[in-house]
């Protein structure tokens, strides 16, 4: 039962990414979609923690070492840059999902992978000194 | 442990107003245990003079001296510190200053002692037996009739008799000195006295060896074992102007035409300034009269000082300090006591105040003799450098000024430009961890205490300035001054240089750049580590905190 639930909420996702469902196949293209989308926000997410952590690391005392909220905020909204790059231009270099996927399914991936990014990056900034910098 | 360091005269005034102003800066004179969470070892040794009290007795007939008010002045910012930084900076001073009047003896009858001359108080009807057959073997009559109530101008063999009666006052705790002094209940505690004057001037060289003594005396008769009695003199090192006209000749008389005339003359120069015509009236025969400091009669006077100390007092103190300077400061005005009566701190009453601290400081209590500081043959004495100040050791750690002060100075510049106190407490990181956990969930107290700093530091940075800037202070080089002022700048293109030094050197590396120099003491220290620092939650004040951190920076190599 649980199954077919899952099964139908999958298969709706995947119908609302993939612009044209004419072509065979159409489910691989618009769940391999959905699976580069969670990639590259995890991968976006782990780049901005990274330059985050040198850029920290880096600072020489401590006024430049402690980050307003605005200014973590900003940070954030700055990873928002290479994940739209990033899913566009796979999205580009792929015949599948410009065929399938469409315009339509490109904007809704960019906007899912941003909405994955900011959740991860909060999740990242939930704990530990970093917690200070944004709650 | 309780100090009590006894000013006599002008000179030892001035050296109270040094010393406060040391202990103001954060010289430390003790060791106590603290717990530094972030270190490893847990607990260290913290330098500090916190936990100890310290009594200023003024002895000087002069009660209007300008000398007094700079002293008192200096004492009320030293409390406004303590109450600024709270408990933990620096040792309790005692905010009344005991004025010992030596002319204020006790009276048989209200008109004994009254008449304010050396004749009126030895041939007042209070002593047992009249004393004026003696007086004029010893003294010529100008000598008698000389008012006495601003000093003793250089003669030492006026004040003797004085001090002698006043110190035999003070058996009796209810004469003004005995009540002020309070002996009786100095006597169950752990007290350290340390006197000090000039050898060459009126007061000093009368007083110190006369209260000396009679510590001594009351010591030995009452087997006081836990009192320490000090003494440091002061060799000339300022030379007074000559006054504004000279004295008579010896074929001269003092007449009151001579006087007004004199007067008349004179009345516009600065001595005279601010007194009552009377008083310009007793300041013109004093000065005809050869009552006043006069620079040619110093040395020949320390000469016979030391001589007297040699013969007869030197053995009433456990530690003698012995202090000059090779060729003394030119003073800019002449005064003879009273208002006017407002030199500069000098470099000498610096060295002098350094010495109060190795004796307070001192554990080794069988010490015992003369300490006479030495200086390098390349000493300008007319611009010291902080550099040639003398150490003193405290639990067996040579205390060295210049790197006192560089600490003080580097805790300044950290304190108010290193730590973000414009961002919430909430956002700093573990960078200033102590701080953070301290303030994190107080705003206000964050807000609160950040202007308290601001003040305190803007208190001790003028005591930094009074006492070795060369602008405010005599003696001194202009060298060091200028490396201080950019610590102690509050301008961000002043202090730009000390923040880059202070910056870590690297991505993974927390010390500093480069070190922080004085002239010769340096301290390596990055603003990273400085936040680290904090004693633990406990502990926590404004005062201990910045004792902290002074201790962390004063043991850092």
């Amino acid at each position: 039962m649980f199954g077919m639930y899952l099964f139908q909420g999958l298969d709706s996702i995947l119908r609302f990414v993939a612009s044209n469902r004419d072509i065979d196949n159409w489910q691989d293209a618009a769940f391999n979609w959905l699976i580069a989308a969670v990639v590259i926000s995890i991968v976006c997410v782990g780049l901005m923690v990274v330059i985050k952590f040198i850029i920290k690391q880096r600072a020489p005392n401590i006024r430049r070492r402690v980050w307003s909220r605005s200014r973590t905020i900003v940070f954030i909204l700055v990873g928002f840059f290479p994940v739209l790059l990033i899913t566009s231009l796979i999205w580009y270099f792929s015949r599948d999902f410009v065929n399938i996927v469409g315009v339509g399914g490109l904007l809704k991936g960019i906007l899912f992978s941003w909405l994955l990014y900011t959740m991860f990056m909060l999740i990242w900034h939930s704990f530990g000194e970093w917690r200070r910098d944004i709650f | 442990m309780k100090y009590v360091f006894i000013a006599v005269g002008g000179s030892g005034t001035k050296v109270a107003e040094s010393l406060v102003s040391l202990l103001a800066i954060g010289f430390p004179i003790r060791v106590s245990q603290s717990s530094a969470p972030e270190a490893r070892e847990k607990i260290t040794a913290e330098f500090t003079s916190y936990g100890d009290t310290l009594e200023i007795w003024r002895l000087d007939p002069d009660g209007s001296s300008g000398a007094a008010d700079a002293l008192q002045n200096c004492v009320d910012a030293y409390q406004k510190l303590q109450g600024h930084l709270g408990s933990g900076w620096a040792l309790e001073i005692d905010p009344v200053i005991r004025h010992l009047d030596p002319l204020h003896l006790p009276q048989a009858a209200p008109t004994d002692n009254q008449v304010k001359t050396l004749e009126g108080i030895l041939c007042s009807n209070y002593g047992k037996d009249p004393s004026d057959p003696f007086m004029r073997l010893f003294y010529e009559p100008k000598d008698l009739e000389v008012k006495i109530d601003r000093g003793f101008y250089q003669k030492p063999f006026i004040g003797a008799a004085i001090m002698a009666v006043f110190a035999e006052s003070l058996k009796d705790e209810n004469s003004d000195g005995g009540s002020k002094c309070r002996l009786n209940h100095h006597e169950s505690l752990d007290v350290r006295f340390l006197l000090c004057g000039s050898l060459h001037g009126g007061t000093g060289a009368c007083g110190v060896p006369i209260m000396g003594k009679y510590l001594k005396d009351r010591k030995k008769e009452k087997d006081l074992n836990k009192w320490r009695i000090g003494a440091c003199l002061l060799a000339p090192y300022n030379l007074p102007p000559q006054p504004p006209f000279g004295q008579l000749q010896d074929d001269e008389q003092l007449t009151n035409a001579l006087v007004m005339d004199r007067l008349r003359a004179y009345a516009n120069e600065k001595a005279f300034a601010g007194l009552a015509i009377e008083e310009q009236k007793e300041l013109t025969k004093q000065i005809l009269l050869g009552f006043y400091a006069n620079p040619e009669d110093m040395i020949a006077r320390t000469r016979q000082g030391l001589l007297y100390y040699q013969d007869h007092a030197s053995d009433c103190f456990d530690e003698l300090y012995i202090l000059g300077k090779p060729e003394p400061d030119q003073l800019p005005t002449w005064s003879n006591g009273g208002k006017s009566q407002n030199n500069p701190l000098n470099s000498a009453e610096a060295v002098a105040a350094l010495s109060a601290l190795d004796f307070f400081s001192s554990v080794d209590v069988e010490r015992k003799g003369y300490l006479i500081g030495t200086s390098t043959q390349t000493l300008d004495s007319h611009k010291m450098h902080i550099s040639d100040l003398p150490h003193y050791k405290v639990a067996g750690v040579s205390i060295d000024p210049e790197k006192a002060f560089l600490a003080t100075a580097i805790l300044y510049h950290a304190l108010l430009h290193q730590i973000p106190w414009d961002e919430k407490a909430r956002n700093w990181n573990n960078v200033i961890a102590g701080l953070k956990n301290y303030y994190h969930d107080d705003e206000d107290r964050k807000q609160a205490d950040a202007a308290h700093y601001r003040e305190a530091a803007a208190l001790i940075a003028n005591f930094i300035a009074a006492t070795v800037f060369p602008n405010r202070a005599l003696g001194w080089s202009e060298e060091d001054a200028s490396v201080l002022r950019k610590f102690l700048s509050n301008d961000e293109h002043v202090y730009r240089d000390i923040s880059h030094k202070m910056e870590k050197k690297g991505l993974f590396n927390d010390r500093a750049k480069e070190p922080l120099q004085l002239r010769v003491a340096s301290i390596e220290v990055s603003a990273m580590e400085f936040g680290k620092w904090c004693p633990a939650g406990d502990q926590f004040t404004r005062g201990t905190y910045l004792r902290h951190v002074w201790s962390r920076l004063f043991t850092k190599e």
